[in-house]
C-alpha cells in the first residue's frame, strides 16, 4: 500500500492501490491542515475505488507529512512538478481526483480529465492560516498584522498555523484559483457537499470534513465519493 | 449533514436575514461537527465561545473564512473580537450588518 517516488533527491511516500488495471487515478489531497483532516476518508475512498476496479495513487507532497523536504522551500509549482514525477514513476495515470486546494495543482498533468470536490481558492486557504496565526498572537499579547507577516516572509520562513512558508508559497496561494470552466475544457466533473457556487455539476451527500476542528471519518462519504468517481469514469 | 443552500433566490430583506442565519448555522455545523438538530436549536442567546470547546483559534479562523466565502463578504481582522463569538445572535447580527453595508 505504501509506495514511494523520487523527487529532488529524496523518497516521498505515496499511498497506492495498484492491481495493474487500465484505470489509475492520481488523488491530489487537500492542502495543509485540510489534508490531515481528510486522510482517513481518502484512504477509505481509495479502497472503495479498488472495489470498483480502479487503481489509485495518493502521493504525499514534498514538505508535508513525513517528507524530509524543507517545508518553507515548497511552493505550488514545486508540488505540481512532484505530482508529475509521481505520475510518471508510478503511473500511467488516466484520471485526476482533486479535493479542495488539490484542485490548484491539476496542471501537473494538463491533458487528463479531472474530478474535483469542493475546489478551494488559494487565497481562502492562506487567509484562514494567517487568521489563525494572528488570533494566536493576539491571545499571546503580541501585536502582529498580516502585512508584517507577508513582509517577514521576504527574508525568511514564516510560521502560519503550524506550517513554514516562504514567499513563493504565499504569492502562489494568493493568486491561485480553481478554474470555473474546467468542466467543459477537460471533460471533467466538479462536486460540492454544501455551499453551492455556479460551476458545480454534482452533489455529494456528506459533511465538509476538511473544515472540521476535530478530525472525523465518514465511511458513507468515502463510498459516495468513490461511487461518484466511478460513475464519472464509466457512465 | 450541513446542506443548507447559501445562495437562494429570495430577494426580500426578511428572507435575506433568514438566509444569513441559515448560512451561519451551516458554517458552525461544518466547522464544529455539531449535529444539525443541535445547531437548528441555536437562538440569539446561545453561547458560543466559552460553551463550545472546539472553537479554538484555528476553528475561529476557518469559521470566518467560510462565512466570507459563503456570504461573499470581507471581514477585516480588526472587526473580530471576543464579543463577536459571545453568542449566536452577535455572530448573525454581524453578518447581517456586513451584508447591509
Amino acid at each position: 500500500m505504501i509506495a514511494s517516488y523520487r523527487f529532488a533527491g529524496q523518497d516521498e511516500y505515496c499511498l497506492r492501490i495498484d492491481r495493474g488495471r487500465d484505470t489509475r487515478i492520481l488523488v491530489i489531497q487537500p492542502l495543509f491542515e485540510e489534508a490531515n483532516r481528510t486522510r482517513h476518508m481518502l484512504a477509505e475512498m481509495m479502497r472503495a475505488l479498488d472495489g470498483h476496479g480502479i487503481d489509485s495513487l495518493m502521493p504525499d507532497l514534498p514538505g508535508r507529512n513525513e517528507s524530509a523536504f524543507p517545508q518553507h522551500q515548497a511552493d505550488l509549482d514545486l508540488w505540481r512538478n512532484a505530482l508529475a514525477e509521481c505520475a510518471e514513476q508510478l503511473g500511467p495515470v488516466t484520471h485526476i481526483a482533486a479535493l479542495r486546494g488539490g484542485a490548484l495543482l491539476i496542471d501537473c498533468a494538463p491533458q487528463l480529465p479531472v474530478w474535483r470536490l469542493a475546489p478551494a481558492k488559494g487565497e481562502q486557504l492562506l487567509r484562514t492560516m494567517i487568521r489563525a496565526r494572528l488570533t494566536a498572537d493576539r491571545e499571546a499579547g503580541k501585536h502582529v498584522t498580516e502585512e508584517m507577516l507577508i513582509e517577514a516572509a521576504q527574508t525568511g520562513p514564516v510560521e502560519l498555523a503550524g506550517n513554514l512558508f516562504g514567499t513563493a508559497m504565499i504569492d502562489g496561494l494568493k493568486n491561485a484559483r480553481p478554474e470555473d470552466v474546467l468542466d467543459i475544457r477537460r471533460n471533467s466533473r466538479t462536486v460540492r457537499n454544501s455551499s453551492e457556487p455556479d460551476f458545480v455539476t454534482g452533489m455529494i451527500d456528506g459533511k465538509a470534513l476538511w473544515l472540521r476542528a476535530e478530525p472525523e471519518h465518514n465511511a458513507v462519504m468515502s463510498q459516495a465519493i468513490a461511487d461518484d468517481i466511478a460513475e464519472w469514469i464509466r457512465p | 449533514m450541513c446542506i443548507l443552500n447559501s445562495r437562494g433566490q429570495e430577494t426580500g430583506r426578511v428572507n435575506q436575514d433568514q438566509q444569513v442565519e441559515q448560512v451561519v448555522r451551516s458554517v458552525l455545523c461544518d466547522i464544529l461537527g455539531l449535529g444539525e438538530e443541535q445547531v437548528a436549536g441555536f437562538d440569539a442567546d446561545t453561547e458560543l465561545f466559552g460553551a463550545l470547546p472546539e472553537l479554538d483559534s484555528m476553528a475561529v479562523a476557518g469559521l470566518l473564512t467560510e462565512m466570507e466565502d459563503r456570504l461573499d463578504i470581507l471581514i477585516e481582522d480588526d472587526e473580530v473580537d471576543g464579543e463577536l463569538f459571545e453568542n449566536f445572535g452577535n455572530l448573525v447580527n454581524f453578518a447581517k450588518a456586513k451584508l447591509a453595508a
